[in-house]
């Protein structure tokens, strides 16, 4: 019946007003709530880029903060884990590098960030980053088969000077599984046959069936394959660990190389330092939380939070010894 | 005692349906091409934490299961592998749909992943520690003359004109060149694009090549092409027992490479289903008819990669070591729920250990009867006129290429691998061949690169080590006899040429 009356053939232009005055609308609500809000971070999830594939050690921690932070509301957003693996973990960390700073993108990635620039197949190290900090570190060794004829790592030095290049080490290259023995080696004076063998479980699986001699490992495969036949000689940390307390560190003798392995949360450069702080402070307390705690020994991971200025000096340090050491690894 | 109390419980209804929900999303993803197993798992992984950490195992097992089944049910019908393990498939079972029988192919290979399945998780009951502890003994010379061997039966898949298929391969060689070089940490054939450093990835390769060079075919004909294939009459879906008597040797010997190939770490499940089809046809009494949907290709690729995933089950669980990426989500999942994979895990968390070992047999079980009682109706679907089935694909293609790494350019590699994939077969270029070369080459290259880095240059190990000297002898033997096979076909042919002139 409303259609005959003459007035409503002004309605169709009224009523297509209508909802473009309602867009004009929600648009100013929602610029007035921006502006509101712009001080307010974050209200909007946070992307966590992870250079590896899921289920690989990084991805496996970051996981565990994810699931802390979302449990115990220590962040007022949701994180998501945004899975980047490639090229050494560098098709990662350059995504993380090139993102807004705006604390919206972090990421996680090792010290493999200074050894891919030291090989060369990266233009940027860590200084192109604003460092979160530090979840934890694990520490380091050398290992050998079981059965090895190398019972001490004195032994293993003074064959392999007598004989250099003579000891196979099982390394992934240009990662700081070579480039740490690379560091060590030259610290004792000797060189090692390094081979290029794979991933972390190829490694294992090299030592454990006598094709290579040596490796680098965390204390935790120390402590896993133990019964699989692997045991370490040298530790690298600043003191002997009481998991193995008849394993001598490398300053003992007379290798001054203190090394970790750790996992370092990263924001694009110029990222605002309150942001930065807002996750750090989420990352610490979430360190603190028991169950955490429980997961990281099975993980065997020191949950010691470190922050930035802890581990600029250590990132320098090595970027610094690393570089001269890569010509040689080029080499061979 | 122990395991039957472990069957008893996999049985039970709580751990029976999430097996039963693991195998059900598994065969779902796996068979739409581009996603897959690992993607679903990684997604489920974070809706676990809350459950019980056997129930969470299980459901993922079943799922990782049911993925590498459900790849050959597109395989099969579209010429589509829904999951990388299922390529060979594609070679018999699509020809065989296209013959009027769908179902009969559908339900071999549902029977052989069945069998496959099975035969991996008795040696993972029975025999997984010493397994896993004879696996260390292969190394780089090992890795290399097995891939070699592989390489060396497989160069007899190719049909047609060997000249192409050579040089196919040697396409999909190039093709694995680019991106960071392991063996020397550097970057190669990159050209300074960034987006290069890791190469090519083998799901966009292998979804350009074979899922989306299909799609512009398919897209290219619609209108041509009605709906060609008619469905036999009465065809039995499931073949009789006496029927599957014939293939026991072929399904023994697939089996077993496939779990072979799953227990050495990093070689993967679509080299298991390589080896086993180019052995399968070396041994066949009618070599001429694999790749013309014959039967005996479809059972050797599909008990193959089944018996892949029970394979690489066993390093995970008595070593802690992953076969393969897949089973690395497992290990993730299995930490997360800390527990911890390796020898002490038997004494830790027996139970555990063999709800895992007795949940695979069972999902295996599940997965069989899930897919052979909806064979009969999925077989339809190679009567759906193609156009409805195209976009969903194309779209589930991209979005599967986009997925594992968040990068465009992985999109891009499959619009440009399925563009080649397209030349070349119009060319008569087979796809088979440029695949195989891709997957093996980058294998060899580094495993040769390492043995030669411990060797100091030398190639004499690979016939002084014993177990890489077989291998090498193994691979001179089928390359003779792939020859001499050759020449008697040939003088066969050229004779009854003769007689018909």
């Amino acid at each position: 019946m409303r259609a005959l009356k003459p007035v409503d053939s002004y309605d169709p232009p009224r009523n297509a007003t209508r909802p473009s005055k309602l867009l004009a609308w929600a648009i100013a609500a929602i610029g007035l709530a921006l502006a509101a809000n712009a001080h307010s971070y974050p209200e909007r999830p946070i992307k966590i880029i992870v250079p590896t594939n899921a289920g690989g050690e990084v991805d496996t921690l970051v996981r565990i903060f994810q699931r802390a932070f979302q449990e115990n509301d220590l962040l007022p957003v949701k994180t998501v884990v945004v899975n980047m693996p490639g090229a050494g973990g560098t098709l990662g960390t350059r995504k993380i590098k090139d993102s807004r700073a705006d604390g919206y993108t972090i990421g996680v990635w090792t010290p493999g960030i200074v050894t891919s620039k030291a090989m060369g197949i990266a233009k940027y190290d860590h200084s192109s980053f604003e460092i979160i900090g530090r979840t934890g570190y694990s520490d380091l060794g050398f290992g050998v088969n079981s059965d090895s004829k190398f019972n001490s790592i004195q032994e293993l030095i003074e064959q392999s000077k007598a004989n250099p290049k003579s000891l196979q080490v099982a390394t992934n290259i240009g990662l700081p599984v070579h480039l740490i023995p690379l560091m060590f080696a030259e610290s004792a004076g000797t060189d090692f046959k390094f081979i290029q063998i794979g991933g972390g479980s190829k490694r294992l699986s090299s030592i454990l069936g006598g094709h290579t001699d040596m490796a680098m490992f965390s204390l935790l495969a120390f402590i896993q394959y133990k019964d699989a036949g692997i045991k370490p000689l040298v530790v690298l940390s600043e003191q002997r660990t009481s998991l193995f307390p008849d394993v001598p560190t490398a300053k003992e003798i007379g290798v001054d190389l203190v090394m970790q392995d750790t996992r370092i949360w990263l924001a694009p450069k110029g990222t605002p330092p309150e942001r930065i702080e807002l996750i750090a402070t989420a990352l610490r307390t979430a360190m603190e939380l028991p169950e955490v705690k429980k997961e990281f020994k099975t993980l065997g991971i020191h949950t010691t939070f470190g922050d930035a200025a802890e581990l600029q000096p250590f990132l320098d340090n090595m970027l610094e010894r690393v570089t001269p050491l890569v010509a040689k690894a080029r080499g061979r | 005692m122990e395991i039957l109390n472990a069957f008893q419980y996999a049985l039970s209804p709580y751990p029976m349906l999430w097996i039963l929900i693991g195998v059900a999303s598994g065969i779902f993803v796996g068979a739409i091409p581009g996603l897959g197993g690992g993607m679903l798992m990684a997604l489920t992984v974070p809706l676990t934490f809350s459950m019980d950490s056997t129930h969470a195992i299980l459901l993922l097992m079943g799922m990782h299961v049911g993925s590498v089944s459900g790849g050959l049910i597109s395989a099969t019908l579209l010429k589509m592998p829904g999951t990388p393990s299922a390529m060979m498939t594609t070679l018999d079972g699509y020809p065989m749909a296209q013959k009027g029988q769908p179902g009969k192919a559908l339900s071999l290979g549902i029977g052989a992943s069945l069998f496959g399945g099975i035969v991996s998780g008795i040696f993972l009951l029975a025999l997984a520690p010493p397994l896993s502890s004879f696996a260390h003994k292969f190394g780089p010379w090992e890795y290399f003359t097995m891939v070699l061997m592989a390489l060396v039966l497989i160069a007899s898949i190719t049909q047609g004109s060997m000249l192409k298929g050579l040089m196919a391969a040697t396409l999909g060689l190039l093709a694995a060149m680019p991106g960071l070089n392991e063996s020397d940490g550097q970057l190669r054939l990159t050209y300074g694009f960034e987006a290069m450093d890791d190469g090519f990835n083998l799901l966009p390769v292998l979804l350009g090549i074979f899922v989306m060079s299909q799609i512009i075919k398919d897209a290219l004909q619609i209108n041509k092409k009605g709906v060609s294939v008619v469905m036999k009459k009465g065809e039995r879906i499931f073949p009789k027992f006496q029927e599957w008597k014939k293939h026991t040797v072929n399904i023994l010997r697939s089996s077993c490479i496939g779990t072979w190939v799953g227990i050495l770490p990093g070689i993967g499940a679509s080299i298991s289903s390589m080896v086993s089809y180019g052995i399968a046809k070396t041994f066949s009494k009618t070599p001429e008819k694999f790749g013309t949907g014959h039967e005996e290709g479809i059972v050797a690729a599909e008990s193959a990669n089944n018996a892949n995933a029970g394979g690489a089950l066993i390093p995970l669980i008595t070593i802690g070591i992953p076969g393969a990426p897949v089973d690395a989500i497992l290990l993730g999942a299995m930490i997360m729920h800390q527990i911890q994979p390796g020898p002490l895990l038997f004494e830790t968390n027996g139970p555990l250990v063999w709800s895992l070992m007795t949940g695979y047999l069972v999902a295996n079980l599940v997965m069989f009867l899930i897919m052979v009682f909806s064979a009969r109706f999925l077989a339809k679907v190679v009567t759906i006129n193609r156009a409805y089935l195209i976009p969903i694909v194309f779209a589930f293609c991209l979005i599967g290429a986009y997925g594992p790494s968040n990068r465009m350019f992985d999109v891009w590699v499959v619009l440009g691998f399925g563009v080649l994939g397209y030349f070349l077969d119009r060319a008569k270029f087979p796809l088979g061949p440029f695949v195989i070369g891709y997957v093996l080459a980058g294998i060899m290259e580094s495993e040769l690169r390492s043995g030669l880095q411990m060797s100091e240059g030398s190639f004499a190990p690979m016939i002084t080590r014993p177990i890489a000297g077989s291998f090498t002898v193994i691979a001179i033997a089928f390359l003779a006899y792939s020859i001499y096979q050759e020449w008697r076909s040939r003088t066969r042919v050229s004779s009854e040429d003769l007689s018909i002139d």
